[in-house]
């Protein structure tokens, strides 16, 4: 069971509704073309995950590009064969993938943090595994266990939950957001350079 | 401070090169909470009277408030200072989109740079490091190239305030901007920091910001957010602003015959349709993007993809762009797209630059400057290559420009031959893209603005309170379509922070943050019957063209309107806040300055 909240019709007031969430497989859609840049993901996110409001602790993170501008929105693309998982040191172990829902799990006592960063090496979109700006551990999306605060928040659409699948292609998405920019930014301008933003992200 | 507040103010002081902290004063923050009204408060008791605007002494406060960041629309910045352009008025712009959050994830709730060092630098913050850097390699460069610069210099995340070569020359309607197309521009805030020789504030923050009570504050997130997301498609404003920006105004001003025609000669415009959104939606139109935290998202980026000006990025906003196009008569959509994004590259206030443009235009007309006084540029209405040259010559203040990059109040002064009449400013202040004849609250609001001739202000009394605790909270002020009542933003300042403010005192701190202004304005010289003013076209230039043909704001009816104003604010009928009034909203500490000032 989980409570959410929502606006009474009536009154206009928000109250909470209990409601049960089956643990399942999914993966959060990006649409690419249509993100504001307006980062409310982040604020929402961060305050789900660390009850205060953070970016920089957000588990999705937007990355923004000139000339453009272009802004695109990374977050865990949930591989199915977890290339972080593997990365992640023996002594360690800090990562396991939760069988039943497909996201990767992070055990922030074993984690080694930043000073390791393996899994954020080994993703494919670069910027999927963030770190703590505190602890320094790695942060990688969960799901919200099925109702992902992000998605609640993405007045434009960008972001939709798709329950009940994952993707079976080994790697999705595997661009990294600069180059994601990058052909984004080929189509909608004429700009042929695009910042690189590959410096550590704190 | 429970949660909101990020607890601490930066101080940067250029000629030594220190910086220290200090903690925000709680009391202080209650009575003023924040951004345009705590700063007018912080300029009142740190800068002497009667300073020049653009000494060293002038201090440049970059001010976030308690909402900034972490609520809905809640992106702004807003930058108080005393105005270069004005002398004696407070400036008070504000801009998004992500700098101001950025800088309370820094843990700072503002900036306040002052002195002037002697060679260009900029400040970089982060978190707890602040550094004075060479920003040689920046001088001169336009805004576009100084962010990116700054970004491939510092990070993906670093979000900068930086002025462009407007600034750097000296042009006193300069602009400071958080992102090419987002300025806080009115009143010389580029000017003032580029006489500082400061090019940049670049931020990064990994901090957090605290909610106090967090079940209200959820609750009055999902409802605001709820009626802002549900307002892309169901409101008027939400769905225009959503997908075209503020640009939509254009054409719906010229409706009802309020939009800036021919340096504001009319109000309708029957060539409308030629620069309107439709054209610019069909033509240029790429994506939307918004500010922090913003469900509307109302920058609407573009890009023009064919004729002369092809390759350019713009993004066309309404009073900015339309001050160049109807007030200019620009009839080719891509050429004022390309001027509007000149000029925001070169770090101009678009508005005061089209103002200035036009009044140029209409001297030019009636052969008060001569083609020989503008070195051969042939400037007809809404011709675009004499409109680049005019800019090139105020850029670089050479000739004319000289002289036009004082603004239209010195301009006219200077050349004189009854181009005073038409010389739209008020306070030195050059107007927003509304003019006034027809809708006679948009006159009103230019007269008695706190920073001069200025849209920002609001048209009633209710708008006015609103838009000063926006601007104080630092929401955008476009979210007042969705706080209703406007007791809401108590109510969300409240679940922020944590105290018990009465949501039915929204009005009296409204008030006390006016009148603030208002009494800094007058120890600052401010004459309320002198200077809250109309050009005389306002009262004499009645309407030719379109539905509202013959409509004028004769001079008595603005007098009564005005005393009206003065009254409904607690001032007398010369426009000075009473004793009275002033103990009522705990401001005696302004009494003995404001009766040395009108004595």
């Amino acid at each position: 069971m989980a409570e959410i909240s929502c606006i009474d019709p009536v009154n206009q007031k928000s109250k909470n509704v209990e409601v049960l969430l089956m643990p399942q497989k999914g993966y959060i859609e990006v649409n690419y073309n249509i993100c504001t840049g307006c980062r409310l993901c982040e604020i929402a996110c961060s305050f789900a995950k660390e009850s205060v409001v953070n970016p920089a602790a957000s588990r999705i993170k937007v990355y923004q590009f000139w000339p453009g501008p272009i802004d695109v929105p990374a977050l865990c693309r949930n591989c199915s064969d977890h290339p972080c998982v593997a990365a992640c040191p023996p002594k360690a172990n800090a990562l396991s993938v939760n069988e039943e829902t497909g996201t990767v799990k992070v055990d922030v006592e074993k984690c080694l943090g930043i000073k390791c960063s393996a899994c954020a090496r080994a993703c494919p979109h670069e910027v999927a595994v963030s770190f703590h700006p505190l602890t320094t551990k790695a942060m990688i999306c969960d799901l919200c266990q099925g109702d992902p605060e992000c998605v609640k928040v993405c007045a434009p659409g960008c972001l939709t939950f798709m329950p009940g699948s994952a993707f079976d292609g080994k790697h999705y998405a595997v661009f990294p957001p600069r180059v994601i920019a990058a052909s984004m930014a080929s189509q909608f301008y004429p700009a042929t350079g695009v910042v690189s933003h590959r410096k550590e992200d704190k | 401070m429970n949660g909101g507040y990020a607890g601490q103010i930066l101080y940067v002081d250029l000629i030594s090169g220190d910086t220290k902290t200090e903690p925000i004063d709680q009391e202080l923050a209650r009575q003023f909470i924040g951004g345009r009204g705590l700063g007018a408060k912080m300029l009142w008791d740190s800068l002497a009277p009667g300073t020049d605007p653009a000494s060293p002494d002038s201090p440049l406060m970059f001010l976030t408030g308690p909402l900034a960041g972490v609520v809905p629309m809640g992106a702004q910045t807003c930058i108080v200072f005393k105005s270069p352009k004005t002398k004696i008025t407070l400036g008070h712009p504000t801009t998004g989109p992500h700098w101001g959050p950025e800088l309370k994830f820094a843990g700072y709730d503002g900036v306040i740079v002052s002195g002037k060092s002697d060679k260009p630098v900029y400040v970089y913050i982060e978190d707890g490091n602040v550094e004075l850097r060479d920003a040689a390699h920046l001088w001169g460069k336009g805004i576009l190239e100084t962010w990116n610069t700054l970004r491939a210099e510092l990070g993906p995340r670093v979000q900068s305030m930086c002025i462009g070569p407007a600034a750097e020359n000296g042009v006193l309607y300069s602009s400071i901007h958080a992102e090419p197309f987002r300025s806080a521009a009115r009143g010389g805030s580029g000017y003032l920091m580029g006489s500082k020789n400061l090019k940049a504030v670049a931020v990064r923050g990994t901090g957090a910001i605290t909610i106090a009570r967090q079940k209200e504050f959820r609750e009055l997130f999902s409802l605001i957010y709820g009626r802002m997301s549900g307002g892309r498609r169901t409101s008027r404003h939400g769905y225009a602003f959503s997908r075209w920006g503020s640009y939509y105004s254009g054409m719906a001003w010229s409706d009802v015959s309020t939009l800036d025609v021919k340096n504001f000669r009319e109000g309708y415009w029957e060539e409308m349709d030629k620069i309107s959104v439709l054209q610019f939606e069909w033509r240029n139109k790429v994506k939307s993007r918004g500010c922090n935290g913003c469900p509307i998202a109302c920058m609407q980026h573009g890009v023009i993809r064919e004729g002369p000006y092809a390759g350019h990025v713009v993004n066309p906003d309404f009073d900015s762009t339309q001050c160049i196009g109807a007030g200019c008569l620009v009839t080719d959509l891509d050429g004022l797209l390309y001027l509007q994004q000149l000029g925001d590259d070169l770090g101009f206030d678009n508005i005061s630059l089209g103002g200035v443009t036009g009044f140029a235009m209409e001297c030019y007309e009636k052969g008060i400057l001569t083609k020989n006084d503008l070195d051969g540029i042939e400037l007809t209405w809404g011709y675009v290559p004499a409109m680049i040259e005019l800019w090139k010559k105020i850029l670089n203040r050479d000739g004319i420009g000289a002289l036009l990059a004082q603004g239209v109040k010195e301009a006219s002064e200077q050349v004189g031959q009854g181009s005073e009449k038409f010389a739209m400013h008020a306070k030195g202040l050059e107007y927003g893209a509304y003019t006034g004849q027809k809708r006679h609250a948009r006159a009103l609001q230019y007269a008695v603005g706190d920073r001069g001739g200025c849209h920002h202000y609001g048209q009633t009394w209710e708008e006015q309170n609103v838009r000063v605790w926006s601007d104080s909270l630092l929401m955008c002020t476009w979210a007042r379509s969705y706080m209703n009542p406007p007791s809401l933003y108590v109510d969300l300042l409240n679940a922020v922070t944590g105290w018990n403010l009465d949501p039915g005192d929204f009005n009296t701190w409204a008030e006390r943050m006016l009148v603030m202004a208002r009494s800094y304005n007058i120890r600052e010289g401010m004459n309320p019957l002198e200077d809250d003013v109309l050009p005389e076209r306002v009262h004499s230039d009645a309407f030719t063209q379109g539905p509202e043909a013959g409509a004028l704001y004769p001079r008595e009816e603005f007098v009564k309107d005005r005393t009206d104003f003065y009254h409904r604010r607690g001032c007398d009928d010369n426009g000075v806040p009473t004793e009275q009034h002033l103990t009522e909203l705990g401001l005696d500490f302004v009494i003995p300055a404001i009766h040395d000032a009108t004595t």
